[in-house]
């Protein structure tokens, strides 16, 4: 037998005047369990709060149910009402008899009927109400940031401003990401590399960041607070305790590979550094090209000339397990690969290139030292194609979605082409241009109306080659008219995808990612920097197609919510979670799958029914990562888990009073 | 003629240590009702039978030895396999511990069958033509329909995919696609009569379990309808109770029930249980586009889901 | 009575996210709508185990509405999209066992759409009447 109270709040006539609250309260005197009713014109008021926590008191109640306006509206308010008074907070359910009755019925004829079947519903919840704790976890106060590019940057940057210790992990022998291999950036055609490198230093620099290049996370285990990475080391084959960087190495060796941060354009040595302005600035052996791993331990040039010593073939890979409180993934994007346009030239013509690649030849520090020259023959090119949404807004054959940033680019690419090539004109081919951003527009009619760029609306349908001569064939739809343009040489504006491996990168790390492999934010308007799993937070073109200044507002948005962790030396778990009964869970884990936060584990108990020793496996909720939406609690057929505050016996108890 | 090839694969696993124990049948009072019987050691072979009256699914036994050392062999037909790969899938039994003994089945006779036609019988052997059936000196044959058990007629999965020795040569299907005609039958009715169709079925009900009990997906530490908080079911059998044991019942293996029909097998009533866990099985086949629903996978159909699955509501 | 005056019952499960915030605004907008609905708030559509609803059916509901975010709009990201599939396999199969299918109706209704809960509440209480009040299986709660 409980002892429950029901306080029926008039709001003002808010209620009182559709719901005669006398029968109400009748009502409620005769059901079971109730053992006081009172009425108060403002429950919610400081003097309506105090008549339920006196009638506590005086009645000796131990549940409490209120009938007044939403729970969406007061329900925190009554719970600290009921606290106040010494009694659990979730021993409280509130009637919605304003919102769900009140307001939306005519007259006390048609509202009473109903305020009467809700209060009696929420006293049949009540009666199944137990006494709910929150549960606290500890919080290591130190952040894994994966990914070097700019946006890993900017949020390692923020996070150690703040205090805390960082762990940058980039998988490239250097920092920098996309953002290095950029020649300018839209809309202010400043230099990548002169506003990147500053803050590239900066890492360096940061006693609290710690700089893990050449390594990669190989799992994360764990929960928000708590989570623990294990973080391969990848032998460079170089001691960086001992070396300089003094460039000898890199000088004298003899054996040349097409350089990946040239995109092939270009050539670097098997022991190098990716640019020059790298962090760190000492050198990785490629031991795919180097000769000593090669041709089994012949040349050794690096090692005779490195008077630090410092060259180790011995060099083996490391593991490092680290404990973190929180993770920002910051794994950055790829180019689709245009070589599935056949129409397009299927990646033969040399003189087809992609904007990533432009970048390449267009930058000081590129293969051809900032001068503008074709990769075919090295002639500076004076008509210049440009093919927007080449695999974006394509969902037969590329991808559906915007890529976001082309539009921008290519109006760079035109004033840049401008700028080096006066007398020579561009072409772009489009389908819409789309300048959202601030001063976006102006930087695209500069390029139309100051570097003279001819937009032409429509897609190409080919591209060949007319004697040495590349032809791109395409229609004006604006004219609705075919058009031909002879090039010497033809950019395609590839579509931004995911990483080849974001889908892995997302399954080793437990959040999930969709059909593109793009990451999934936990809401997309309210969340956009979460996951759905607790403690990991996404900066960057990971998540989706994002410009630089998106980028960078995105990681300092990861580095608050880190440092907001950060801020509590607890972490208060919310009490309405969902609990297993391992007394009857079988251990068939269908409820982990429908879990959205990964937050069911197995745990194996021991027990010794009739003196042997047995062991079994049952589902453990990790309250830190629960969210309390349920779904598990109905997957599971044996009802051995199940939802703290919205519990079975809570919503069975309310159907039944509803329908009697 | 299975008998003889089963004892001696008995016996040569418990001698060599194989296998710890060896889940097969033996024979009771009754040649023609053999019953579940284990043998842990070699000697105890000789008493293990296989035969056309061995319908039992021996799967669901394997949860007595989960916490047992050593594995288990046991005898399974291509429907009791099935049953063995739910409770895999189900985290019940691993698959290490089990040696499946696959015994490629022509079909099983049916009990309330026999007693109508031959009730003396005492042996039998399935032949080409039909069934010959023995009591001492007498003889009887009869057709296959008249004798076998409904679901051996319309057999999809005779023989073990998988096993670790098969104790026969494989068999082919005796159809290729489940049959949903009594169930398209039942839905063409009007509402009311489905109502009553139903209210009269479960109206027989004794509750006496026998379907859970026997049902490889009702593999539950403890069942929930056993539970007190909340009393998902009245201990009453009156007719809502009867419903909502039969709804729980066909719910909680809908998307997971693997169609050996064993429930209506055992149940004395006779209430054709098949009827509500196909229905659920067309629809889960027909709602997620999942071929064979009754093959147990690593994912429950009400357990996954696309984003693109077909939108009934507004 | 005759039939239209008995106001139908209808026991609805609303996900606390999006359609009780939804349901909330109805009432803020002082939306009137016939006093047959009562709902039971649970914190998502994935929350509702199809016992609650068949129970509410044997216990006389006339009929029983859910209510969720949106597939996609998920404040738990997907648990509306377990809860679609579950819940279209229930309706068939309620309505195979004899419960009407115009007695169970299931509803994405976002936080905004307060017009629309009231005319899912209207157009479902006018398919009510029409149909007739719903047959009890359990008299109490102990059957």
């Amino acid at each position: 037998m409980k002892r429950v109270g029901v306080f029926l709040c008039w709001c003002g006539s808010n209620i009182a005047a559709h719901v005669d609250l006398d029968r109400v309260q009748e009502m409620s005197e005769d059901l079971g369990n109730v053992v006081h009713v009172q009425q108060n014109k403002y429950m919610c008021s400081e003097p309506g709060q105090e008549t339920v926590r006196k009638a506590i008191q005086r009645h000796g109640l131990d549940r409490v149910v209120i009938a007044a306006c939403s729970p969406r509206m007061h329900e925190r308010t009554f719970r600290r009402t009921v606290e106040g008074a010494g009694l659990n907070p979730y021993l409280l359910e509130i009637a919605n008899v304003r919102e769900h009755c009140s307001w939306v019925h005519p007259d006390k004829e048609t509202g009473t009927p109903v305020a009467i079947d809700l209060v009696r519903t929420a006293v049949a919840k009540a009666v199944q109400d137990v006494p709910l704790q929150s549960s606290y976890a500890g919080v290591e106060k130190r952040a894994l940031v994966i990914g070097g590019g700019i946006a890993g940057i900017q949020a390692a940057l923020d996070i150690a401003g703040s205090g805390y210790e960082v762990v940058l992990v980039e998988r490239e022998p250097t920092i920098g990401g996309r953002m290095a291999q950029l020649d300018k950036t839209f809309p202010t055609l400043d230099c990548s590399s002169c506003i990147l490198t500053p803050k590239m230093v900066e890492v360096s620099q940061d006693p609290r960041i710690r700089l893990l290049t050449y390594a990669e996370v190989e799992s994360l285990a764990g929960y928000v607070g708590n989570f623990e990475a294990r973080i391969r080391l990848k032998a460079r084959s170089v001691d960086f305790v001992k070396c300089t960087g003094c460039g000898d190495c890199w000088n004298k060796c003899p054996y040349r590979t097409p350089g990946e941060f040239d995109l092939g354009l270009g050539k670097r040595k098997a022991i190098f550094i990716p640019f020059p302005q790298a962090i760190p600035s000492k050198p990785t052996i490629d031991r795919d090209t180097c000769a000593y791993f090669q041709k089994n331990g012949k040349c050794q040039v690096c090692k005779k000339f490195c008077q630090a010593g410092a060259i180790d073939f011995e060099q083996t890979d490391e593991i490092l397990e680290e404990k973190f409180g929180a993770v920002v993934v910051a794994t950055g994007f790829d180019l689709w690969d245009h070589a599935r346009y056949g129409e397009y030239g299927a990646g033969e013509h040399p003189d087809v290139i992609s904007s990533l690649e432009l970048e390449r030849l267009l930058s000081a520090s590129g293969p051809s030292d900032g001068h503008l020259k074709r990769p075919s023959d090295g002639r500076e090119p004076k008509r210049v194609v440009f093919i927007q949404c080449v695999g974006s807004r394509d969902e037969a054959k590329g991808v559906g979605y915007c890529s976001k940033i082309c539009c921008m680019y290519t109006a760079k690419h035109a004033i840049m082409l401008k700028e080096k090539i006066p007398d020579s004109q561009a072409f772009v081919f489009y389908i819409d241009v789309r300048t959202p951003g601030k001063n976006y527009e102006e930087f695209y009619r500069r390029a139309t109306v100051e570097a003279g760029a001819q937009y032409i609306r429509g897609r190409v349908s080919r591209i060949y080659l007319r004697g040495k001569q590349l032809v791109v064939v395409g229609e004006d739809t604006l004219l609705g008219q075919k058009v031909e343009v002879e090039a010497d040489l033809v950019v395609l504006a590839s579509a931004v995808v995911s990483r080849a491996d974001a889908p892995q990168v997302a399954q080793k790390l437990g959040f999930s990612y969709d059909n593109y492999g793009f990451f999934t934010e936990a809401h997309p308007k309210l969340a956009p920097v979460e996951t759905n799993t607790a403690g990991i937070f996404l900066a960057g073109a990971c998540q989706g197609p994002k410009d630089i200044p998106e980028t960078v507002a995105q990681a300092g948005a990861a580095a608050a919510k880190v440092v907001r962790l950060f801020a509590k030396d607890k972490l208060e778990t919310e009490p309405m979670v969902a609990r297993v009964d391992p007394e009857h869970c079988a251990g068939c884990q269908w409820c982990r799958p429908i879990c959205p936060y990964q937050a069911i584990g197995m745990e194996t108990l021991t027990e010794r029914p009739g003196g042997r020793r047995v062991t079994r496996r049952v589902a453990r909720v990790n309250t830190s990562l629960c969210h309390g939406c349920g779904a598990c609690s109905v997957a599971c057929r044996s009802g051995a888990m199940n939802l703290l505050g919205f519990s079975n016996e809570q919503l069975w108890a309310e159907v039944e009073a509803l329908c009697l | 003629m299975w008998t003889e090839k089963l004892r001696a694969t008995a016996r040569r696993l418990l001698e060599e240590n194989r296998v710890a124990r060896v889940l097969a049948y033996a024979e009771g009072m009754d040649p023609a009702a053999p019953f579940p019987h284990l043998a842990a050691d070699p000697d105890q072979a000789n008493r293990l039978v296989l035969n056309a009256f061995c319908a039992p699914n021996l799967a669901k036994y394997l949860l007595e030895y989960t916490d047992q050392e050593g594995s288990t062999a046991v005898v399974l037909k291509g429907c009791d396999w099935l049953g063995l790969e739910r409770l895999i899938q189900d985290h019940r039994v691993e698959r290490e511990k089990v040696h499946v003994l696959g015994l490629p089945c022509p079909g099983m006779l049916d009990k309330k069958k026999l007693s109508r036609v031959f009730p003396e019988v005492r042996e039998a052997a399935l032949r080409d033509g039909g069934v010959e059936m023995w009591a001492g000196e007498r003889k009887r044959t009869a057709r296959r329909e008249d004798v076998c058990l409904g679901r051996c007629l319309a057999c999809r999965v005779p023989t073990p995919a998988a096993a670790a020795e098969f104790l026969g040569e494989p068999l082919a299907p005796a159809v290729a696609q489940p049959d949903f005609a009594a169930v398209e039958e039942i839905e063409k009715r009007p509402t009311e009569e489905r109502r009553d169709y139903w209210t009269e079925q479960f109206s027989r009900c004794l509750r006496c379990l026998a379907c859970r009990q026997v049902c490889p997906a009702c593999n539950c530490r403890s069942c929930s309808l056993d539970s007190e908080a909340p009393r998902w079911l009245s201990r009453a059998t009156g007719p809502s109770a009867n419903q909502m044991f039969h709804f729980i019942r066909a719910w909680d293996v809908a998307g997971r029930c693997v169609d050996c029909q064993e429930c209506e097998r055992v149940c004395p009533m006779d209430i054709p249980l098949m009827r509500l866990n196909r229905k659920l099985m067309r629809d889960v086949g027909e709602l997620f586009a999942i071929p064979d629903a009754h093959v147990p996978r690593d994912a429950e159909p009400l357990g996954i889901f696309r984003p693109d699955d077909p939108e009934e509501f507004e | 009575m005759p039939l239209a005056e008995v106001e139908p019952k209808i026991v609805a499960f609303f996900c606390n996210w999006c359609s009780y915030a939804g349901a909330d605004l109805a009432g803020t907008s002082r939306i009137q709508y016939p006093p047959s609905v009562r709902i039971i708030r649970v914190p998502c559509s994935g929350r509702v185990n199809p016992r609650f609803i068949l129970r509410a059916f044997q216990l006389g509901a006339d009929g029983v509405l859910v209510a969720g975010c949106h597939p996609g709009d998920c404040h738990y990201s997907t648990g509306n999209y377990f809860s679609r599939r579950r819940l279209s396999l229930l309706r068939r199969f309620l309505a195979y066992l004899g419960i009407d299918e115009r007695r169970f109706r299931v509803r994405w209704i976002s936080a905004s759409e307060g017009p629309r809960f009231a005319e899912t509440v209207k157009e479902m209480t006018e398919e009510l009447r029409q149909l007739g009040p719903a047959q009890k299986v359990a008299a109490t709660s102990v059957d």
